[in-house]
């Protein structure tokens, strides 16, 4: 292992699983004094790739069967008559489980002298998932939504007030921003007006008690945008929330609820 | 054969960027928003990017960034917008982007582009061919 090994975020149990199949398999193929060797490090030139590996000394695996070799209940007729048998489900179980992680598995083999088995992860997941900005001065409220959406595998980020999350912004930009019309100071309108002058027509959700406030009018001249009346469910967030990723083929995007075009920039 | 991912929201232009892509030699895969184009990008390793800017779901610019996290910053993104917006061309350059073109563009010199970038990615040495390789 090498020490300047990055962090990464893996489902411990799945990962843990998989280390274990083929480190059970490289024991019950090699032979007495043989050797297995465990290696963990970042792919070559992928930092965002964690590559493991299990060398073993055993009999080998031949080469017409290493494509086969992770098929579902196929097992290889090993040179040695004596070498117990599985029944053929653990490389199939690691490349399924290595295959929900993302990742994808091989292996390396000359009969007689050894196999290597290598499988490369993704480091981490949350770069792949939707990422929500969540907007709000009422850190309940923050902290109910984050938790909803979490367990819904959206990426989430908070921000407690619209100085805040234009910050956010501009270190990474987010795909959905869901954000409180009324906040001190950088009130949810005026947040929403420099949201289109830098991030011209990114999906915005406007979370709001007062539907025809003055903020909401001042809002509407940043439309289009996607209104999420107060109070609702945590089935109605999750709903708007999937509404507007799905919004490539729905009008919302092209139309937001008031029926107003989306808007030219500059 | 060079692959080329288009991340396109409007499903005619893709498809008429295929169209002339696959004429010109290039095999193509396309995606109708960003988070399906970084998904895409990151399984299928292609060797360049034609993305929109303005799209549902992860905006060109969030995909670029996104990519640069990942490692990815070898495949080279050629950034397509119908917007008149100041600061586009600065921004998509800031971020790496090899070219920049404004619709309606000119299908000669996009192709170009498209070889130019593709050439000097050869000619670079090439970190994610070899990770590719491990992969």
């Amino acid at each position: 292992m090498k020490p300047d090994l990055p962090e990464a975020s893996l489902d411990e149990h799945k990962i843990t699983q998989v280390l274990t199949n083929l480190l059970s398999n490289a024991l019950s193929f090699t032979p007495p004094g043989g050797s297995i060797l465990i290696k963990a490090a970042q792919a070559d030139g992928h930092p965002e790739l964690l590559q493991v590996s299990v060398s073993d000394t055993g009999c080998g695996v031949p080469k017409h069967e290493q494509e086969r070799i992770f098929d579902r209940l196929h097992q290889v007729k090993a040179g040695d008559a004596t070498t117990e048998q599985g029944i053929g489900l653990g490389l199939y179980l690691c490349r399924e489980l290595v295959r929900l992680h993302g990742g994808t598995i091989s292996v390396e083999s000359e009969p007689g002298k050894g196999s290597t088995f290598t499988f490369v992860l993704p480091r981490t997941q949350q770069l792949l998932q939707t990422d929500l900005l969540l907007v709000d001065d009422d850190p309940d409220m923050l902290d109910m939504l984050r938790q909803l959406l979490v367990a819904e595998h959206y990426n989430v980020r908070v921000a407690r007030d619209g100085r805040e999350a234009l910050q956010e912004m501009r270190r990474q930009t987010p795909d959905i921003v869901l954000l409180d019309l009324a906040m001190p100071d950088l009130n949810g309108a005026a947040t929403l007006r420099e949201i289109r002058k830098a991030w011209g027509q990114i999906p915005v959700i406007l979370h709001t008690a007062f539907a025809n406030g003055e903020l909401m009018k001042q809002a509407l001249t940043s439309s289009p945008f996607t209104l999420l009346a107060k109070p609702c469910t945590p089935d109605q967030i999750l709903q708007t929330v999937r509404k507007v990723q799905r919004s490539g083929d729905t009008d919302i995007w092209k139309k937001n609820h008031f029926g107003l075009e989306r808007p030219r920039l500059n | 054969m060079k692959r080329i991912l288009i991340v396109e929201d409007d499903t005619k232009i893709a498809a008429a960027l295929a169209i002339r892509l696959e004429a010109a030699g290039y095999s193509v895969l396309t995606a109708p928003d960003g988070l399906t184009g970084l998904k895409l990008a990151v399984e299928q390793r292609p060797d360049l990017l034609l993305m929109d800017i303005w799209m549902p779901v992860g905006l060109g610019f969030s995909v670029a960034q996104r990519m640069q996290s990942l490692g990815l910053n070898g495949i080279p993104i050629i950034f397509i917008t119908a917007s008149r917006a100041r600061g586009l061309k600065k921004a998509a350059e800031a971020l790496g982007a090899v070219a920049f073109f404004e619709k309606p563009y000119d299908s000669q010199a996009l192709l170009s582009a498209v070889a130019e970038a593709l050439k000097s990615q050869d000619n670079a040495p090439s970190e994610h061919c070899a990770a590719a390789a491990v992969v």
